[in-house]
């Protein structure tokens, strides 16, 4: 027998069946939009709703990853320039207090920047920027918008030496506010800043404003130099125990003024 | 519970046209995974049931654009019935043979879907042909092929494993 004969199927229930399909597909293709819609309609919503759902839930977590993403640089460069403000306000608000800051008769102000700080624990000796070259000598009084900070101790041509008043080199003479009782400021490891050579007799309490007093040549007089925080007064001893509270935070030094004369 | 394998592989037919197809073409070859399967269970059951998952693979392939629906089902029916039935008359058991009626049939199926679906002027046809269709059909019939290999047992997750 011809094999393409033999290819047709015998069975009767292939070719009805057959046939049957071929119909039914031709029906739905020949009919109206209304059937053919509601056919689809019926067959997406129960084959292929779930994975529409899932596609929409991978699409909104992958649109969700990326406004994350986003959201996070954006995030980074806010709060980088929201620094950069604090910064700046910071600044502002030193370049504020330095505007109501009046140096002495016959002194001018000269910014700087330090460079370096050295010391152990607090620090007692930093590294400015300045040094011959802008004029900068030895002895020149240091100081920031709080009060006294130091003195010009070595200068080089580009940059200078300050001993800040933490270091035990550094003395200065000084009085308190009030009552003008003298003595010298110091500093040791142990008993931190102190009033020395301040006598019994003299008025001296707890909370009264150290200033320079001028004496020694060195330093101008009325710049602050701390508070006073306890006053003992020794047996046998002929001066006060004064402890002193800086003005000046040298744990925090940020800018640093030379108090240059006015030639 | 007959019903089931069928049901599962239409399901992965709608899984496919949904989220997968995005993840498994390449240029312009796309697996024609409706056409794989319905020539895969003509390969391996009868006609009756080749030609009426046919049809309802056809109904699922159609479902989403029903200004089409029909047409897939009566390419799908009659491939699989056919396929199904050359399979009986040939007594087709070995993998080349086999392989080369799934690549005979993606082609069959290719030439009406583009028919169909492409808008191309004079003389287009065969470029167009050669650039979509002719390459999923070959991508088509790899899939088939790594199939009937991991089917067999040439290729398994063992050896694989044991490869690496």
């Amino acid at each position: 027998m011809d094999w393409r004969l033999s290819f047709f199927p015998r069975d009767k229930r292939v070719v009805i069946h057959t046939v049957f399909v071929l119909l039914i597909s031709l029906v739905l293709l020949l009919a109206g939009q209304r059937v053919t819609g509601f056919v689809g309609n019926a067959t997406v919503t129960l084959f292929y709703y779930p994975f529409f759902k899932l596609k929409n839930t991978i699409s909104r977590l992958v649109s969700a990853g990326q406004e994350t993403r986003a959201l996070r640089a954006s995030l980074i460069e806010l709060s980088t320039r929201l620094q950069f403000f604090n910064e700046m306000l910071e600044e502002n608000r030193r370049l504020r207090a330095l505007l109501g800051f009046v140096p002495p008769a016959g002194f001018k102000i000269v910014p700087t920047e330090i460079v370096r700080v050295r010391g152990s624990g607090i620090p007692n000796t930093v590294l400015i920027n300045m040094g011959d070259e802008d004029s900068i000598r030895v002895n020149q009084t240091v100081v920031n918008r709080n009060g006294l900070a130091g003195r010009v101790a070595r200068v080089m041509n580009d940059y200078s030496v300050v001993y800040l008043l933490t270091e035990p080199r550094c003395r200065v003479a000084a009085r308190v506010k009030r009552s003008r009782e003298q003595g010298i400021i110091r500093y040791s490891m142990i008993r931190r800043m102190y009033l020395d050579n301040s006598p019994q007799q003299g008025d001296v309490k707890i909370g009264d404003t150290v200033i320079t007093s001028g004496l020694g040549g060195i330093f101008p007089e009325g710049l602050v130099i701390g508070t006073v925080t306890s006053v003992d007064s020794p047996k046998r001893e002929f001066f006060y125990n004064i402890t002193i509270e800086p003005a000046v935070n040298f744990n925090g030094l940020d800018e640093l003024y030379i108090l240059a004369r006015e030639d | 519970m007959r019903f089931v394998p069928y049901l599962l592989y239409l399901f992965l037919i709608a899984f496919y046209r949904t989220i997968l197809v995005e993840f498994f073409s390449i240029m312009w070859a796309e697996i024609y995974l409706s056409a794989l399967i319905v020539l895969l269970v003509a390969l391996n059951k009868d006609c009756l049931t080749a030609l009426w998952f046919g049809f309802a693979a056809g109904l699922i392939y159609d479902a989403p654009d029903p200004s089409y629906l029909g047409v897939h089902m009566i390419i799908l029916a009659i491939i699989g019935v056919v396929a199904a039935r050359i399979k009986d008359h040939f007594n087709l058991e070995s993998m080349k043979s086999r392989v080369l009626l799934v690549l005979a049939g993606l082609f069959v199926y290719s030439i009406p879907r583009l028919l169909l679906y492409s808008h191309f002027g004079k003389g287009e046809f065969v470029g167009i042909f050669l650039q979509g269709p002719v390459l999923s059909v070959i991508y088509s019939a790899l899939i088939g092929w790594i199939f009937f290999v991991m089917r067999s047992g040439r290729i398994s997750y063992k050896k694989l494993k044991s490869l690496f």
